[in-house]
Order: C-alpha cells, then sequence, then structure tokens
C-alpha cells in the first residue's frame, strides 16, 4: 500500500492511524531479521498515532502525511531521542532539538515510528555496519540493501513503513533505493533543510524521501521543500507543486539517454532494463536524445577528493577514538586527512568547471535517463564485484553513475524498473534541472505507470 | 609518490605505520585522478569568493 493509498482508506474511515501504526510496529519486529532499525518508538508512535485520530475525528486533517507511519535515518536529530549516525562515537548523543526534517514530518502529521539501521557515519555503501551488524535485502536477504540508507530502504521495500527518510552524499538515497526496489529522491541542493542532520560532508550531502511510488516521494518532498533561516544552504527558490498526479503526460518531453559511460561496462540485464525504459518512455510521446555527457569518472574522482577533505574535517574531534571507527571508515578518514589543502581547493574549482560543462547538457535535453547502478545488489561481505568480466571494488561499482550527480547538485530520483535474472531489482536514474523535481517527479510517475 | 610517513608524523592524532601503508597507493591514485583534471580549472570564480559575497550579502 503506497502513503496516497492509506490515506484515502484514512480518509473514508476504512483504516485508523492508529491500527496502521500497530501494524507496522508488528511488521518491524516480526522482520527484525532485516535489521533495518536502530531505534523503535512503539510508545510515542502509538500516543501520536491516537492523537492523529483524535485530530482527524475532530475535522482537523493535516494533509496526506496525517497519521501515516514513517521512519527517519538515525541521522536526523529527534529531541530527547539518541541520534548515532550509527557509530559507537554518538552512543550517548540525545539531542535537545528536532532536525527541521522531523519538524516538517510532525507538523504534516506523519507519525514516526523510528530511526532506521545505516552504514557508519554514512560513510559507505553496504550497510554493513560494523558494530551494529548488516542491514539486510529484504529482496535477497544474503544481499546488501545498499546504502548508507540501507534501512530506510530496507524498511519501506519490506512494507514496515510507508516513507523512509534517507540522505545522499554519494547516491546513499538512490542507490538503496536501486538495490531494494523503491523510490528515492535525491533533491537539487539547498531544497530540503540540512538543520539537524548529523553531516558527513558540506558540499554534497542531500535529504530526500524513500517511497513505495513517485507520487508518495512528491507529497513527502512538498512537506520538506522550502527555505529554512537555521541552514546557511538552504536555498529561497519557492518550493512548486510537486504532485504528478495520477495519470502525467510527457508527450514532447526531450530524454537524453547518454550514448557514453552509463551505459558502458554493466550488467546485461540492468542494460536491457534501461533501455525498456527508453522504449516505454517513447511509447508515451517522449523524445529519446542520444547524448554525450562530460567525463563524469574524472567528476567522481574529484568528488572523493570533495567528500575525503570535508568527512575528516567534520570528524575530527573524534578521530583518536580509533578503536570506535570501523576498519573501513577510519581507512576513508585517515585517507581525507592526509590529503594537502591545496588537492581540496583544486577540486573544489574543477567542480565549478565541471557545473559548467554539464550544464550544457540541458541546452539539449529536459531530461537524462541512465541506470541508477552498474548491477543488482552484492552479496553481504563482497568486497568486489564482477563487472562484464571487469573485477571493481563494491564501492566504486556501487556509487559509478550516482555519486558525481551530488557534485552538481541537480535533483535526481531511482526508480524500479524491473529485475534480474536472479530476481533482484534494477533501478533507472532520471536527472533534471536544478530545482525541477517537479518535471523529475512527472517524468517518473509516468514511466512508473507504463512499467507497471 | 608523495611520503605519507612522513606527512602523517607532522599530524596529531596518529595514523599507525600499517595504515599508511594500506591507504597511500588509495592516496596517490586519487591525487593522480585529480590532477589529471587541474588542467580543466579555466576563468571561475573560486567558491571562496563567492561564499564571501553571500556572507556580505546576508
Amino acid at each position: 500500500m503506497t502513503i496516497l493509498e492509506a490515506a484515502e482508506r484514512l480518509a473514508d474511515g476504512r483504516a485508523s492511524s492508529t491500527e496502521l501504526t500497530t501494524d507496522s510496529l508488528a511488521a518491524i519486529k516480526r522482520r527484525s531479521d532485516l535489521n533495518a532499525f536502530l531505534l523503535l518508538m512503539d510508545e510515542a508512535a502509538e500516543a501520536r498515532a491516537r492523537e492523529m485520530d483524535r485530530e482527524r475525528a475532530s475535522g482537523k486533517v493535516r494533509g496526506p502525511l496525517h497519521g501515516i507511519p514513517v521512519a527517519v535515518k538515525d541521522v536526523f536529530c529527534t529531541k530527547g531521542l539518541p541520534t548515532t549516525c550509527g557509530s559507537p562515537l554518538f552512543a550517548d548523543n540525545v539531542p535537545d532539538y528536532d532536525a527541521a526534517v522531523v519538524e516538517k514530518l510532525d507538523a504534516a502529521g506523519a507519525v514516526i515510528v523510528g530511526k532506521t539501521h545505516m552504514h557508519e557515519l554514512a560513510y559507505g555503501v553496504t550497510s554493513n555496519n560494523p558494530h551494529y551488524g548488516a542491514v539486510h535485502n529484504p529482496v535477497d536477504t544474503t544481499r546488501i540493501p545498499g546504502g548508507s540508507s540501507g534501512g530506510s530502504a530496507a524498511a519501506v521495500a519490506a512494507d514496515l513503513v510507508f516513507m523512509a527518510m534517507g540522505s545522499d552524499t554519494g547516491g546513499s538515497i538512490r542507490l538503496p533505493a536501486a538495490y531494494c526496489g523503491t523510490v528515492g529522491i535525491k533533491p537539487t541542493t539547498g531544497r530540503v533543510s540540512r538543520y539537524g542532520v548529523m553531516p558527513l560532508d558540506f558540499t554534497l550531502d542531500h535529504m530526500g524521501p524513500l517511497t513505495r511510488s513517485v507520487r508518495d516521494a512528491a507529497v513527502v518532498l512538498q512537506a520538506l521543500a522550502g527555505f529554512d533561516p537555521r541552514d546557511d544552504s538552504s536555498s529561497r527558490v519557492p518550493a512548486s507543486e510537486y504532485d504528478p498526479g495520477p495519470s502525467p503526460t510527457i508527450g514532447g518531453v526531450r530524454i537524453g539517454l547518454p550514448s557514453n559511460f552509463y551505459l558502458e561496462r554493466i550488467q546485461e540485464d540492468v542494460e536491457f532494463a534501461v533501455r525498456e525504459v527508453a522504449r516505454l518512455a517513447e511509447e508515451l510521446g517522449a523524445k529519446i536524445v542520444p547524448v554525450r555527457v562530460p567525463d563524469i569518472a574524472g567528476l567522481n574522482s574529484v568528488s572523493r577528493i570533495v567528500l575525503a577533505a570535508e568527512a575528516s574535517a567534520l570528524m575530527l574531534p573524534h578521530l583518536h577514538k580509533r578503536n570506535l571507527i570501523g576498519r573501513d571508515t577510519m581507512a576513508l578518514l585517515d585517507q581525507g586527512r592526509l590529503l594537502p589543502a591545496t588537492d581540496y581547493i583544486n577540486a573544489q574549482r574543477v567542480r565549478r568547471t565541471f557545473q559548467e560543462e554539464f550544464a550544457r547538457v540541458w541546452n539539449e535535453v529536459d531530461f537524462v535517463l541512465t541506470p541508477t547502478a552498474p548491477n543488482t545488489a552484492p552479496a553481504i561481505g563482497d568486497t568486489e564485484v564482477d563487472i562484464a568480466g571487469v573485477k571493481e571494488d563494491v564501492r566504486l561499482a556501487a556509487t559509478r553513475f550516482v555519486r558525481g550527480i551530488n557534485m552538481l547538485g541537480w535533483p535526481a530520483i531511482s526508480i524500479p524498473c524491473g529485475t534480474d535474472a536472479g530476481g533482484l531489482p534494477i533501478g533507472a536514474q532520471i536527472i533534471g534541472r536544478p530545482f525541477d523535481e517537479a518535471g523529475v517527479f512527472r517524468v517518473a510517475a509516468a514511466l512508473e505507470g507504463a512499467l507497471g | 609518490m608523495t611520503d605519507w610517513k612522513a606527512v602523517a608524523a607532522a599530524i596529531a592524532p596518529d595514523i599507525p605505520e600499517e595504515q599508511i601503508e594500506r591507504i597511500a597507493p588509495l592516496l596517490d591514485a586519487m591525487r593522480g585522478r585529480l590532477f589529471e583534471q587541474t588542467g580543466r580549472i579555466g576563468k571561475v570564480t573560486e567558491p571562496c569568493y563567492i561564499q564571501a559575497v553571500q556572507e556580505m550579502e546576508q
């Protein structure tokens, strides 16, 4: 069931928030094998659900999220509740305020049932956390869910909650969405407030929802988008109307299908699935335009320098506690400390150049369609994957098509577009112009409808 | 190649030697890829200038 379907049931009395919340909490406990949650808020959630039911009975309905059980990744500060970022470094961190995202979900009437598990410090893609165990992919529990928002994707894919918030620094919303078969959007830089989010990075962090449908993602973003004076990186560009409605059309829309990089060195069934999405888009009246994209591999490399330097700067006060940081994460944090400042500054300068080069793509097309990842979910514990006969580090492979988009700041969504021969989900990524989330949702919803 | 052990010796908290040996090739590769890109830097307004103006505007 989607948020909008649940909202209808709540509206016509076929369900109550109390029932939905009880069901959600029971499902989370039943699927404890997924290890998708770090914290359950049973009593608070049940009380909140009763409050939302009372409000509804009195005639006050806040919107489509009113009374809907949701979850937030454990990077979002929650007043009076632990916010650990998946790390024992922050095991005792109990903020005295809520993140802006939590405030907005609260104002929209959502019922937060818990905080989802994640890759340690959000610094990785496997969600195989050395301290709190691996998150398991609900489609095949021997597989990773992707990360870093792995718990959020697993929770949504397994129908434990209707929506879970994630954060995305180099693909951490879109990648788990693709690996678990959910929708996940990374909005434009500045679109969603970062106030009260434990940061991994200054330049690249973005917040967004993972959901079971594109329209659900749109209604959640509607509740979250907007200027926040407490976040210096928050944008004053007004939010538009995001919900594409039940029957969006994309006639005449120009969708770029990259002729380089994105369809190279990928699983055969991933290529087939994405080409099928392009074919369906044409059937819907869109024009598929072959485009050559600038050097994404170069953009990815520069992105890794920015991330390494910024993450290490942020974590510096904690880096003497090496015994509380996992081996792989520590290696990344040590790399960031050793990089010269000149490299970081030059990486930021190259980023500006890349932004100008990539922006020329928008002269040719309105959106770009790519695979979200070159592969489907690897097995838990794998450090290398073999894609089209080439062995590659799991982390580099998984982020190949998503990482660079954070450097550009553009909105990008991942939608499910089929499965591989083993039944593992495949994701398609739709990238749009800055602040054109409405357009991204429209194209994604139309394709979602055509994919069935 | 950079002598990463010498660089690490100058910063605190310490990074164990075996860690430096593990990450040195990664750092060299990362920097090598960056250097391939720095030739792209053209007449761009530098990020710190943009930030300085934004701070004045606030």
